[in-house]
């Protein structure tokens, strides 16, 4: 990999937003990802080139060591914020065309649950991995999920709940949007759920942790 | 209804164990100090922001069935395991904890650095478990003296008693207790509040939450982390 994509990569595995952030202390006083993408592509990198091999290859390596437990939530958050500094930069090419994101991906915490933690997390990984993300937020009622598969007609729809009383109302939800929509993959994940019961429920993919998620969206 | 109003050092929540749910018991080296800096940041914006509060009811437990108890008037169709923890009560204590509005405040004028806001989410949720222990404590201060016993507190949402049931335990309380209010899917606001029941009574039993169907670490229901 050529030296400045691998910089922004570590800058992103390690969370490194900026040169004014003091974390990590190795890096302090460095460029973070804010400033290298800019130079990449004032250095004439294609953005294709810096959102591939720099920054999906990075969050990539964050997903799979948060995977194997070997990052932690606040580490995966500093990643994610490395990530959007980053894309702040690419934001022009996905206007102009030039940048293609995957897919849609719409996402949402089930009516009656209001926990995002493991929502967010999932959300943030996916858009890192190339995908633009629709985040309906939590307490989502069944109507709103159905609502914005019908203005996004090819997109992967991911539920999440926390609380083991909120899985009947995940069941609702994917019960109608199969309903609704057949041919529309479901990806559940939350504490209390197990693929057993996202198979029961007709889910296409239980996720135990979000690079699972991202691993299975990237293969469709 | 019996209200307090504490400052958010009163509940003395520990800087370690946010760092410990944090990182899931796992300690690294950098990451743990720059994580520790910005854990002080939000127990400091906390300690200028943010009003718990607590209040509770105490009332007559008029009948038990097999998956729900009545009191006031009102039937909690609470299921099999919460039931469990009410047979042999006399009592039981309907109670409301929020950490107050100002936990959203904090949050929504941060809302652009995720990790602050992922911080303040984590002290957030210990802020209405650890007013749930005063509670508590203010309980077996009242009750045990006569003899009886209290309960572990159960909540609509969790040990399958659903949170449609909240709307049951608002009914009995004063209007918007601790300024709390349902929205119509039976959720508080403000998001960092709780409610639920302690039963009390000569007989009551400990009862486990038996949550063997989630495998959350931290979650206060978890057995490991209970007394």
């Amino acid at each position: 990999m050529n030296q400045i994509l691998e910089q922004i990569s570590i800058c992103i595995q390690k969370g490194k937003v900026d040169s004014k952030m003091a974390y990590p202390p190795e890096m302090k006083g460095m460029p973070g990802a804010d400033e290298l993408t800019k130079a990449a592509l004032d250095e004439g990198f294609s953005a294709n080139d810096i959102l591939s091999g720099a920054l999906i290859h990075g969050m990539g390596i964050v997903g799979d060591l948060f995977r194997e437990k070997r990052l932690f939530v606040p580490q995966v958050l500093m990643s994610a914020m490395a990530m959007k500094a980053a894309m702040v930069h690419l934001k022009p090419f996905f206007s102009s065309g030039e940048l293609k994101q995957k897919g849609t991906f719409i996402i949402g915490t089930v009516a009656g649950d209001l926990h995002d933690i493991g929502k967010n997390l999932t959300a943030m990984m996916i858009e890192g991995a190339g995908w633009r993300v629709i985040d309906l937020g939590t307490d989502v009622k069944t109507e709103r999920f159905l609502e914005v598969l019908n203005e996004n007609g090819n997109a992967v729809v991911g539920l999440s709940a926390l609380l083991t009383t909120t899985m009947e109302q995940m069941e609702r939800s994917v019960k109608a949007i199969r309903e609704h929509f057949p041919e529309n993959r479901i990806v559940v994940g939350g504490a209390p759920v197990n693929s057993e019961f996202a198979k029961r429920i007709g889910a296409s993919l239980y996720a135990p942790n979000p690079q699972v998620a991202v691993e299975y969206i990237n293969s469709i | 209804m019996i209200f307090r109003q504490v400052s958010f050092g009163d509940l003395k929540i520990q800087r370690s164990s946010i760092i410990r749910t944090l990182f899931e018991g796992e300690f690294y080296g950098g990451e743990v100090e720059y994580i520790a800096s910005l854990t002080d940041i939000v127990f400091s914006e906390f300690s200028a922001g943010i009003s718990p509060s607590y209040g509770y009811e105490i009332l007559d437990i008029q009948s038990i069935e097999d998956v729900s108890f009545k009191t006031e008037g009102v039937r909690f169709n609470c299921g099999k395991r919460v039931c469990n923890a009410v047979v042999g009560a006399e009592k039981v204590a309907l109670f409301v904890a929020t950490s107050g509005p100002g936990f959203e405040e904090i949050v929504r004028r941060r809302a652009d650095d995720i990790l602050f806001c992922y911080i303040a989410d984590c002290v957030g949720s210990e802020i209405p478990e650890m007013l749930n222990k005063m509670i508590e404590r203010e309980l077996l201060d009242t009750f045990e003296p006569q003899g009886n016993r209290v309960s572990k507190p159960y909540s609509p949402g969790y040990c399958g008693w659903s949170v449609k049931e909240q709307n049951k335990v608002f009914s009995l309380l004063p209007s918007n207790p601790c300024g709390v209010q349902l929205n119509s899917s039976a959720l508080m606001t403000p998001i960092k509040s709780i409610s639920g029941l302690y039963a009390i009574g000569r007989e009551v039993r400990e009862v486990d939450y038996g949550c063997s169907v989630c495998n959350m670490k931290n979650c206060i229901k978890n057995e490991h982390n209970y007394r």
